[in-house]
């Protein structure tokens, strides 16, 4: 399914090994296979061609070739995308950022790093944290992501409940316009004249062009850690705890929620000696200074017990700690125990309304015969509901769809949204119109069109094609979306 | 009823409309004359930025400031943006909550005055700028109907964040109607201290406030004319009363042999507002004002050449930001000063005039040279107001 005709395609390869050389490069159709989609796999496209960049230069001749030809691209980072960011929907240029992976600078006096966008996220913290500072945004996938998606797609993490998501984080990027000119974007030095054009490129899911650099704001590590595990006989004690907590003025550092399902996977997978029969547990994380801190890890404690906690641990060591969070930030990947498939949502509810969202997960998993296991960042109100199935056995996929759908319209009713942190994408292109008006929506397609005039970087992402000008006309006939995988 | 405003020299027509509704139809009118429409909330910064040339209209967006919507158990809240920064930290305070943004002049300026101008100060250090708590922002288009983006909920990545080009836009892409903000809580318990700094301490305050064991939410230098030290450190701290009076322990004796005299701990009834009126010294209706940028490492050496160069002046610096204010008296013309200031302030660094006689206000003094990027936001500029109706001239260099 490639809108690029043969012939220009032979051309395109041509100019394309011009620059990144044979060695830069994939083209033959079994290797594509990799790239025909990422974490999110109902839907699947090859690209024509990917290409691997090494530096900023690689990418402007790259965006000019394309740009040239009239070929769509899209830059893909790792590919952990759970929404189908890196779907290449008509085909193109998959412009990998996997070899641009240097940290440039990093300068601890005036807490910033320079790094370019291949670099995975965790190194970043791997780096400074001898000298006490890390990365603070920390999506579960923070091993395998890049900065660079992280940037497109504004990341979270269990840690952004107190420290902000991506978009607090990042102070400046580099990014080759889809029209193949560099800008430079603030940068370390603070409120620098004119729009905070950085602020609406993070989490523009690559459609505003290829983030080649950024610099990211460090943070000193807290002096001091609790971390709690709340065990629970039902869900719904845990949620009145997270209310409870938020509404006495804790800012924990983190509150994850688990419920019996993912816990028994998780349980399989890493032996941490989680009750089994719990309804679910909870992660309570408070840090700050020492001063203080075991009195707000107590008052903690205790709304958990006056919510009906049956027990709460407590993190004795750094091992023991590391081990819990390792239960938590895996725990996608403890799911194929459970299933052969799963798909993950990431809709977002008020805080107050969790334990009203979960007993309505609850009601559709059974209104489709399906299991939905939770694991989410209880105290942001962002769920990942994690539907369980067999990608072989199409009725299967069929009820996925239909509760996914009745989920995030769920979420939507209770007055929240259908993506926290993971994006549109593809996957989510059908909600927009019932989040935005043609108005909202045509106002972000103006600023689309600022960036992206020509659509030709990462199109039918994001935003329906009815709610944008200037869309492209040559991908109109392929659907993206959901349906087009079926 | 029409009265007139002066608009940083320009005199012109003024109407305050009531509602979202009333604001849409001046938007709709202007759309179709092609008159040029200037938002005013507060009035405390309407000399923000390049004077108005093109005469027009301004619209007091004052009486839209109903809250909408307070789930304080969520620590959101959805209010118009005219609503009074006093009177949003009184609702918020009720249910001990706050937004934790130091504004100067409270009980005047807006929420979408400080939206536009991106205000901010001290515990900037440690909560951020305004564009950390929009969650949600409804503004008019150029045809004078609503669009909004993002949502009322604290983690949402559907559509593109248009707030952060809103925030710090000056109202050039529309009139802000509605926010959505994340708000914190109250800190239980808040203290200041004053440290006056021997003469050469400057450079060594701030290098330990950035590695010191407190974790200061704010930390500020501050130069008034006539005091016995020229620089005096305000270091601020929030939180649980057991950290807080830890920290307030431990920075007096890590700062201790910088000092000269004594540290002096801010009384009880001047610690809540200590941030806005910090803020206030250098926001003044009267005076020259002008602020620069540069990495933080640099700031302790610019303030001082900032003060040397304008003996007299009062000067607030937060090292921790990078950022620098700087008051003088109309007298003097600093406007020589600022090319000598930018190359001081090193690579990315800036100097400007914030407030000054409107003749001083060229291009130039006002925001710098044009930087590359400057082209993307005229094309955003062009998509958002191609008509060019909203406080046309005002950020950087427009046509
Ligand atoms: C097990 C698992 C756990 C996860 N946990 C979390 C979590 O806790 N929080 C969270 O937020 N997400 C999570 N995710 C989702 C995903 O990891 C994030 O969205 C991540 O930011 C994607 O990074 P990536 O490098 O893999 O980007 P990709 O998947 O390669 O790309 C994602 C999007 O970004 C664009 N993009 C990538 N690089 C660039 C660039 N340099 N310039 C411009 N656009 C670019 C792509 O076009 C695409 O639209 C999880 C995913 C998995 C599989
Ligand atoms: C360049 C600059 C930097 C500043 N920096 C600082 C600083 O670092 N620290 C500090 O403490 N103070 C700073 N200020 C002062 C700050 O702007 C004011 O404290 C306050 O934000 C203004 O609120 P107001 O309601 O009085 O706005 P007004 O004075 O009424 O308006 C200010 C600007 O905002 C626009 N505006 C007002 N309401 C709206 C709306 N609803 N929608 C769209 N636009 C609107 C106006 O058109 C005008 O351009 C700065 C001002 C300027 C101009």
């Amino acid at each position: 399914m490639t809108t690029t005709a043969p012939a220009n395609t032979q051309q395109l390869i041509e100019q394309l090994l011009a620059i990144v050389g044979q060695d830069g490069m994939i083209s033959s159709q079994a290797e594509l296979l990799v790239y025909e989609c990422d974490a999110y796999t109902l839907e699947k496209n090859k690209p024509d061609v990917v290409v691997f960049p090494t530096s900023t230069e690689h990418v402007v001749e790259i965006v000019k070739v394309c740009q040239k030809l009239g070929v769509p691209f899209l830059p893909r980072g790792s590919g952990t995308s759970l929404a189908g960011g890196c779907l290449p929907v008509g085909g193109g240029v998959i412009i990998s950022l996997a070899r641009m992976k240097r940290i440039h600078e990093v300068n601890i006096r005036d807490r910033y790093a320079l790094v370019e966008a291949g670099v995975i996220n965790v190194w970043l913290t791997n780096r400074v944290k001898n000298d006490g500072w890390h990365y603070a945004p920390d999506p579960s996938s923070q091993g395998a992501c890049t900065i660079g998606g992280n940037v497109a797609t504004n990341s979270g993490g269990p840690h952004t409940l107190k420290y902000g998501v991506t978009v607090n984080h990042i102070l400046g990027v580099e990014i080759v316009l889809p029209d193949g000119t560099v800008q430079t974007l603030g940068g370390p030095v603070e409120d620098g004249p004119g729009l905070d054009l950085t602020g609406v490129v993070v989490g523009s899911e690559g459609t505003f062009g290829v983030v080649t650099k950024a610099w990211v704001r460090l943070v000193r590590n807290p002096e001091s850690v609790r971390t709690l595990l709340g065990v629970f006989e039902t869900v719904d004690d845990a949620t009145a705890t997270i209310s409870e907590i938020i509404g006495t003025g804790i800012v924990p550092a983190a509150l994850e929620l688990l419920d019996s399902l993912i816990l028994k996977a998780v349980e399989e997978a890493f032996h941490f000696g989680f009750p089994l029969d719990a309804g679910a547990v909870l992660i309570m994380e408070v840090d700050g200074l020492e001063a203080g801190l075991e009195n707000e890890a107590e008052r903690i404690e205790k709304l958990a017990l006056a919510n009906g906690a049956r027990e709460v641990r407590r993190a004795r060591t750094e091992a023991d700690r590391l081990l819990l969070w390792k239960c938590r930030k895996q725990a996608f990947g403890a799911v194929g125990r459970l299933a052969p498939s799963y798909c993950t949502q990431d809709g977002v509810v008020p805080r107050t309304a969790l334990p009203t969202m979960l007993r309505s997960i609850k009601a559709i998993g059974t209104k489709y015969d399906l299991q939905i296991a939770n694991v989410f960042h209880a105290g942001d109100g962002n769920l990942h509901p994690i539907l369980l199935f067999d990608e072989r056995d199409s009725d299967q996929q069929r009820r996925v769809m239909e509760a996914s759908h009745e989920i995030l319209e769920e979420c939507l009713r209770l007055g929240g949204s259908v993506t926290g942190e993971h994006g549109i994408g593809v996957e989510k292109i059908d909600f927009m119109p019932k989040l935005f008006t043609p108005d909202d929506l045509e106002a972000m397609g103006r600023v689309r069109q600022a960036f992206n005039p020509t659509g030709l970087c990462s199109p039918d992402k994001m935003l329906p094609t009815a709610g944008a000008c200037a869309e492209p006309s040559r991908h109109k006939h392929i659907k993206p979306g959901r349906r087009a995988a079926l | 009823m029409p009265d007139t405003i002066d608009l940083d020299g320009l005199s012109i027509d003024s109407i305050t409309p009531a509602t979202p509704d009333a604001l849409s139809e001046i938007v709709r009118v202007a759309h179709t004359t092609s008159k040029p429409l200037y938002w005013v909330g507060g009035g405390t910064s309407l000399d923000a930025g390049l004077p108005p040339r093109k005469a027009g209209t301004a619209v007091r967006i004052t009486l839209l400031d109903n809250v909408i919507d307070y789930p304080a158990r969520d620590m959101t809240i959805t209010v118009q943006s005219g609503i009074r920064i006093s009177t949003l930290q009184e609702i918020l305070a009720k249910e001990k909550q706050t937004l934790p943004l130091d504004i100067p002049w409270p009980d005047k300026a807006t929420l979408g005055g400080v939206l536009a101008c991106n205000t901010s100060g001290s515990r900037r250090l440690a909560h951020g700028t305004p564009r950390d708590f929009v969650i949600g922002l409804t503004v008019l288009n150029d045809q004078g109907r609503p669009t909004k983006s993002g949502g009322r909920v604290v983690k949402n990545v559907a559509g593109y964040d248009m707030a952060k080009l809103h925030v710090g836009a000056l109202g050039t892409l529309g009139p802000i109607v509605q926010v959505t903000l994340k708000v914190r809580p109250l800190p239980p318990a808040r203290a200041w201290l004053a440290m006056p700094l021997l003469g050469d301490a400057l450079e060594t305050a701030c290098d330990r406030a950035h590695g010191c064991q407190s974790r200061p939410v704010a930390f500020d230098l501050l130069a008034l004319p006539g005091g016995p030290v020229a620089w005096t450190a305000m270091i601020g701290f929030e939180g649980e009363p057991d950290a807080v009076a830890w920290q307030v322990s431990r920075a007096k004796t890590e700062f201790s042999n910088l000092v000269k005299g004594n540290i002096i701990e801010c009384q009880a009834s001047t610690v809540d507002a200590m941030a806005t009126k910090l803020a206030e010294r250098t926001d003044p209706a009267e005076g020259v004002v002008l602020a620069l940028g540069c990495l933080p490492s640099r700031t302790a050496a610019l303030a001082a050449r900032v003060l040397a160069d304008l003996p007299g002046a009062v000067v607030h610096a937060l090292p921790g930001s990078g950022l620098i204010k700087t008051v003088t008296s109309a007298l003097v013309d600093p406007r020589p000063l600022l090319a000598g200031w930018r190359q001081a302030a090193g690579p990315g660094g800036w100097a400007r005039l914030v407030r000054a006689p409107r003749a001083w206000k060229t291009a130039d003094a006002t925001w710098g040279t044009p930087r590359p990027e400057s082209t993307l936001s005229s094309a955003i500029q062009r998509e958002l107001d191609p008509k060019g109706l909203f406080n046309p001239g005002r950020l950087l260099h427009q046509p």
